[in-house]
Formats: structure tokens, sequence, C-alpha cells
């Protein structure tokens, strides 16, 4: 376990979209206990806009959301910033569609439920 | 047929025996022919040789006499003394005719081609003649139409030319004539035998040995001409009168007779008619001798010979071909017979039976193949008959025309079609027509069929009361002698009711794949609403365990987090692989191709490694030293790893295990392994181990919940990569897993 509280790769913000609460909470309380300041949406929509507005170091991106889900929003915000630092976490890491999506972009992901050390290793 | 047979033996028997009979005869006549004109050269030449021989022996013997008379005493003392007393016959010249009357009467008398002796003085005035009718013409010249006689006689002997007598033109008259001379060798007269002409004629005209037609005849050469010197057998009034111009054509063997010429041949003569003849020349008289025959005489057994063969030819060849016709007729009758049963069978009778019972061998053989024939042929129609009430039962059947005509249709047919025989005889096919098909599909059909092939297929056709039906449908060409189509048949069998079946299955089957969707969905679905909660479970069991989060707890409180977080991971994997093992089993499981470098993803594997290991004193070594490109799927390849890891965690002791990872490019291929120094797997579990859910009690070393799917799921993933997994171990001493996987991409492979 690494005992440095302090991220490694100079990562000072973060944007957390996901729909679901417990996971926003959660992720938000470790996040910001490692030192960054956090964001969250609820929506793909919401990101891009926020992404737009604060330009954070590091987005966590979950797939499947209302409206306009993380697929479409990835899309945006690349397009917006193609150097946006974005890591997918989904719980259909082993879905076709998704392994399609990710296939020519190496864009890291994170399957759910992970742990601790692995969004440690993000930041 | 009987006639053609018949023609063609007769034909046959002429050829191989009435052919060389002729030509046998031919030759045989020939030689017959060739010897028979060899006999009548012989027995000519003999005749006119003979002739030619009596004539030059009586005019040889003339001229010794007329030399033996020259010198008789009594004419050389005589001759004189009658000259000078002619007129007034003194007793002198009396004596003088007695003497000489003496010798010459009896002279004469002995010779017989010697008719008179006459003596002339030496002005050619008859002084003496032998007979008593030629005592008028003493004192008178002696009469000489060629006026040669005086002057050629006072040189020596001398043959008169022939001549006509005077006072009788049937006789002839020739003499022999030469000088007497006196004692004292003084010409004093002339001796003149007259030649008896008659024996000459006799002789020449005698027809011995000539048949009815041939003769001899004699002829001698005047200026241009041959004339003829005898009466000729054809010409009574021919002596003196008939010529031959030497330079004519006809008459070719007095011709060159008159000119010294002896020869023979078939020729003409004075008649132009033909005629064999051998001609020779007389040389004591230097005449021409011919003696001839008419070939049609000569010839007349030739001719006898011919007919006769002729006769024999044609009486044979009526004999053989009658007995050809009527062999003929014995072979041809049964076979007439036979024909006329086929004609039967043709027009469909079978109920006919050939008679077996002909002396011929053959006839005989044939008539029992032919009632063979006709038994295997009642077979064959019954066995058709019953194919086709079978047929009839279950098919539709039609014939058409070749432009779709309808010819004929089954019972079934109508039954289906709904259509009446006779509303369909006639039409054309396109009345059962349905809108179904396209124009491509029907001209597809035509096209098929029209160029005599077989169209097989499945159409919707329309019946009378507007329903559809589905036939399963066969249409086969006809071809008449000329191969070209004459009729299409079409054999077709309802399937309105499959089709109906079909439908259903289909729509089932549809449903059930609708189904089989809304699972899977439904299973993801469950797989992300099991592992999203389980998300703030880790993260806050983690924060509690970690003071550095929360601060510290006391030691039930940190154990508690503990087992949390324990838990939720064991939970959390065990998710991941009954999702997995289920669509490995519906073999949905998708794989993509990346690019790796065997360093950079086993040093990858190593961090994941270490992370399963955790606490535990475990050494996790990787061996792998080989910068090959390969293409695989990264994420499943770390998936076989992790599940491969965690078995050796659970299988090595807690603080001297030792774990050592590797992988090498082997014979094309990747080889990867896990090497453990755990307790080791008996053979007899091995295979086992693949199983689902089939676990070994590790209850000693273990250090993670398991699901007993994880060897499962690793060998469907490696089989999904088209590799190979198997172990390799040995009880206490550890345990191998290797496995190995294709390098290049799918499409190179």
């Amino acid at each position: 376990m690494d005992e440095n509280l302090n991220t490694a790769k100079n990562i000072k913000s973060v944007l957390i979209a996901d729909d679901t609460k417990s996971i926003q909470t959660s992720l938000k309380f470790i996040v910001e206990s490692l030192g960054c300041k956090v964001w969250i949406s609820r929506n793909g929509e919401d990101a891009i806009k926020k992404y737009k507005q604060h330009k954070p170091n590091l987005v966590f991106m979950d797939i499947k959301m209302p409206e306009v889900n993380g697929v479409e929003a990835i899309k945006q915000i690349k397009a917006f910033d193609k150097n946006a630092n974005i890591i997918i976490i989904t719980a259909f890491s082993g879905d076709k569609n998704f392994r399609e999506l990710i296939k020519d972009d190496p864009m890291k992901f994170i399957d759910k439920p992970f742990e601790i050390a692995e969004i440690k290793s993000c930041l | 047929m009987n006639t053609g047979l018949s023609n063609k033996l007769v034909s046959i028997i002429i050829l191989t025996t009435i052919i060389p009979m002729i030509i046998v005869f031919a030759l045989q006549f020939e030689a017959a022919k060739a010897s028979l004109h060899e006999e009548i050269f012989v027995k000519l030449n003999v005749i006119a040789a003979l002739k030619v021989d009596t004539i030059d022996k009586i005019f040889n013997e003339l001229r010794s006499d007329l030399i033996v008379s020259q010198s008789f005493f009594n004419i050389k003392s005589n001759l004189p003394i009658l000259t000078k007393s002619l007129e007034t016959m003194s007793s002198e010249a009396k004596n003088s005719k007695n003497m000489l009357d003496r010798q010459l009467i009896e002279f004469v008398k002995e010779k017989k081609p010697i008719d008179e002796v006459f003596l002339l003085d030496e002005n050619g005035v008859i002084v003496y003649a032998t007979q008593e009718h030629n005592q008028s013409l003493l004192g008178q010249k002696f009469y000489d139409p060629n006026n040669e006689l005086i002057d050629n006689s006072k040189k020596g002997l001398f043959l008169s030319e022939e001549y006509l007598d005077l006072v009788d033109p049937t006789k002839i008259r020739k003499h022999y004539s030469g000088p007497i001379f006196d004692l004292n060798d003084n010409f004093v007269g002339i001796v003149i035998l007259d030649i008896n002409m008659r024996i000459v004629y006799d002789l020449i005209e005698d027809k011995t040995g000539l048949g009815k037609t041939g003769e001899t005849l004699i002829g001698k050469q005047i200026g241009d001409h041959a004339v003829f010197i005898n009466t000729l057998r054809h010409d009574s009034d021919s002596a003196f009168k008939l010529k031959i111009n030497l330079q004519d054509e006809a008459a070719q063997p007095i011709r060159e007779a008159v000119q010294g010429i002896s020869s023979n041949g078939i020729t003409t003569d004075y008649r132009s008619e033909p005629i064999i003849a051998v001609w020779k020349h007389v040389p004591s008289t230097n005449w021409g001798i011919v003696a001839k025959m008419d070939t049609s005489e000569a010839f007349h057994s030739e001719i006898e010979l011919r007919n006769f063969f002729i006769i024999i030819t044609i009486i044979t060849t009526i004999i053989i071909s009658g007995i050809g016709i009527y062999s003929a007729k014995q072979i041809s009758k049964p076979l007439h017979t036979l024909r006329n049963l086929s004609r039967e069978v043709t027009q469909g009778n079978l109920e006919i039976h050939a008679d077996e019972n002909n002396s011929t061998t053959e006839v005989k053989n044939l008539a029992q193949s032919f009632n063979q024939m006709i038994k295997n042929l009642k077979i064959s129609n019954k066995e058709i008959g019953d194919i086709t009430k079978i047929l009839d039962k279950f098919a539709l059947v039609s014939i058409t025309d070749n432009t779709g005509n309808i010819i004929s249709v089954n019972e079934k047919f109508c039954e289906v079609s709904k259509y009446s025989k006779d509303e369909l005889i006639g039409k054309n096919h396109r009345i059962l027509k349905s809108e179904h098909h396209s124009n491509e599909f029907y001209h597809d059909l035509w096209n098929t069929i029209s160029n005599g092939k077989i169209w097989e297929g499945q159409i919707k056709n329309k019946s009378k009361d507007g329903t559809y039906y589905w036939i399963q449908t066969l249409i086969a060409p006809i071809f008449d002698s000329s191969n070209n189509i004459e009729k299409y048949i079409a054999i077709r069998i309802d399937i309105t009711k499959n089709k109906e079946n079909e439908d259903t299955i289909k729509s089932q089957y549809e449903e059930i794949q609708k189904t089989e969707i809304l699972k899977e969905e439904f299973v993801a679905m469950i797989s992300h609403e099991l592992k999203t909660p389980l998300t703030p479970i880790l993260m806050w069991a983690g924060a509690l365990k970690d003071e550095k989060f929360m601060g510290t707890l006391n030691e039930k409180q940190n154990k508690a987090a503990k087992t949390i977080l324990m838990c939720a991971k064991d939970l959390s994997n065990l998710i991941s692989d009954i999702f997995d093992s289920y669509k490995l089993d519906l073999d949905k499981l998708e794989f993509v191709e990346n690019e790796i470098v065997l360093n950079e993803l086993m040093d990858n594997i190593q961090e994941i490694g270490k992370k399963l290991i955790g606490d535990y004193k475990i050494t996790l070594e990787n061996t792998t030293n080989d910068n090959s490109l390969i293409h695989g799927d990264k994420k499943r390849i770390e998936q076989v790893f992790k599940n491969l890891l965690t078995n050796a965690i659970d299988f090595v002791d807690q603080d001297k295990g030792k774990i050592e990872i590797g992988a090498a490019i082997k014979g094309g291929k990747a080889e990867f392994y896990v090497k453990d120094n755990g307790i080791g797997i008996a053979e007899e579990f091995r295979d086992q181990l693949f199983k689902k859910f089939y676990q070994i009690d590790t209850s000693a070393t273990r250090k993670h919940g398991g699901s007993g799917l994880g060897l499962s799921i690793c060998q469907g993933l490696v089989k999904g990569m088209n590799g190979k997994i198997w172990l390799d171990s040995a009880p206490e001493e550890g345990t191998t897993a290797y496995f190995s996987l294709p390098i290049v991409k799918k499409s190179q492979e």
C-alpha cells in the first residue's frame, strides 16, 4: 500500500461522471482524500459542460448514463480537448460494443468494482 | 425384311456358286475353242498340202512324159515324112502314121492326164493326132488364143496358160509342148501333150473333209488381179470370170496365195463371208490354192458348245436361285412372324407368345429371347403401373407440350388445383400462376428446362377458388428421337402444410432469438447491477481499513473492515467468472486483436500478480526476455494469467511460496507459463480441473474464495483464441500451467 497520499502524476483536479450516487460519494471521498479537487456529473451532458468549464486534469467516466451516455461524452470532450485525460469506469468491460470502442483508442479503463489501489495508480 | 433377307441370301449364293461356275465354264470354253481352231487349221492344212503335192506330181510327170516323147525315134523319123506329104498322104506317109499310131495311141491310153498327143510342123500346122475325132484337124493351124505356143515351144519345154475350149466352153484346156529334133538334130516340129484338166479339176474340186461349205480353189495372178480358174462351190460361173483386185481387202487367202504367200487364218473370202482358211502356192503351175471352210460350219461345234454352256448355266442358276429363295424363305418365315409379333407389341399387345418349336437353333433362341423380352416388358409395365399408382396418390403429375400447354394431368393435380381435367387440358400452365414469384423466377425456370435441364424448386400456385398452394416441383424435359424437346413432365408434391409449418417454425425461432437477446441483456444487466453497488462497498471498506483515510480503527473494527473488503472482492470475482462462463457457454465471448510486445505484456502481468499476492510473502518472478510483437487479445490474456496466478497463489505456502511467470515464442506460437512450488496436482485430477466448479482441497494454503470456474474459464478463453492449455505437475514439487496462442493476425492464419 502506497503510504504517500500525494498524487504521483501531478493530478490536481478530477471530474467524476457516474449516475450512481453511492459511487459518486465514495469515489469523491477517496479522490479528495488523495488531495484532488473533485467535480461530479450525473450524466454525459453535464460532464461535457463541467469539463469545458473546469478543464480537470482527469475524468473518471462511466459509460451507462442517462441522456448523453459516456461514449458520446468522451467523443465531445475529445473533440473539445484532444489531450483530455479520461479513464473509463465500467461494469461492461467484457461487452463487445465497449471493447470495439476502445480497440483503436488506447484509453485506459478500470473495471467496476475497483479498489482504492487502482484509483491511486491513476492519480 | 422377308424379301430383303431372301435377296441377300440369293445374291450370296449366286456370288459364291454361279459366278465361279461361269468363270470355269468360260475358261473351259476358251480352251475348247482354241483346240477346235487348231484342229480345223491342221485339217485344212493337210488337205491343201495334199492337193499341192498331187498337182505338182501330175505336172512333173507330164513334164517327164513330154521329155520322153521328144526322144521317141518314131517321132524324130516320121514327123518330117508327115510334114512333107500332108496333102497327098503318100504310102510312105501312111506308113509313118501307122508307125506313130502304134506307139502313141498306146502312150495316150497309158497316161491318164494326157488326152492327146499333137505333132505340129515347123509352122504350127497339125500333122498328127492320135484320136479319131481329131483327124479333121490335120492340116489346120493349132488353136492358140494367147499366140505364144509356137514361139515358146521352139525354144524349149513350155506349159501353156489355161483357156476355154473353142468348141466346148465348159472344157478348160492346157498343154505341155516342146520342140522335136530329127536324127540330125534339126528342128522339125513341135510335140504337144494336151492335158486332161478334168483330172486336176476333179482333184481340186474334191470336197472330201470340207463339210457343207468348205472347198478348195485355185487361182492365178493375171496383171493386177487374182483370177479364179476353177468353178467355185458358191459361184458356178466363176472360172476365168471372177477376178479379185490385189489391192482389195476381200479374199485375202487367194490374193496372198497367187502372190506366192503361204499362210492361214480366219478371214473373209470372195463372198465377204467369214471363213477359216489355209492357202499355199503351187510351184509347178504358179497357182495359188486355198482350202477353206465357212466359220459358221467350222465353228458349229464351238457354238453348240457355247450354247450348251449357256443352257447349263441358266439351268444351274435357276435351280440354285430356287434353292436360295426357298432356304431364305425358310429362314425368314419365323423372322417375319416375329416381326408381326413385334408390331403387335409396339401397339401395346403384350398377350402374345412366339413359337419356340423351330428346328433352327438360332431362330429358336430368338423366339426364346423374344418371349423373355415380352415377359420382362410385362414385369416392367407392371412396375411402372405400380409406381404410377403410388405416384398418383401423393404427387401432382402433369405433362405439357414444349410450349407449356397441358396435355395430361392426374387426379391429385385436379384435387389440389381444384380444376377439372377438362378445364386444364389444352390450357397453358400459366393459369395456375400466382403473383408470388418474380418474372425472373419464371424466366429462370423456362431457361433451365428449355435448355434440356431439370428444374427443381418450390412454387406457389393459385387454385381455381383463389386459394394458394405450395408445391415442391421437378420439371424434366422429354426428348423426341431427334433430340428436340417434345414435352415436359412435371412431378409436384403439395407442401402447403410444410410451408405453413415452416412459417410457424420461423416465427417461433425469431421469438426464441428475441428471448435469447433479452436473456443476454438481462444477464448483462444483472452483472452490471451487482457490480455497481460493490464499487462503493470496496471504496468504503478500503477507506475504513486504511487509517490514512478515516483514522485508526480498533482491532475488531479493522478485522471487520478487512473481511468486508475481502468478501466484496471475492464476490466481484465470482460475478465476473459467472458472467464470463455463461458467455463462453453461449460462444458469445468476443475477442479483439491488439499488437502486443511480449516483455511489456509480462511486466504488466507481473504487476497484476503482485497486487493479487498483496501482503503475502510470496515471490513472483518474471523470466520473460522477448521483445517479439504478437497479435492477441491483451485483456483476455491478462484474464487467463489472473486466474492462473490466483490458483498458484492458493497452492503455495504463504511464506515460502515462489511463483514464476514467463513467455516466449516457440514453434511459431507464443507459449506462456505460470510455475509454482505448491502442493502439486496428482495426475488423476488434472483433466478434471478444467471442469466447471471442480475444486481441489487447498484448505491448507487457500487465500481466496474460489468459484471453481477459474480453469474452466481459462480453457474457454484459450480455445476462443485458438490456443491450447495444459498442466504439468508433480505432487509436492509444484505445478506449471502452460498455454500457447497463435501470434499472427487471424486473417493471416
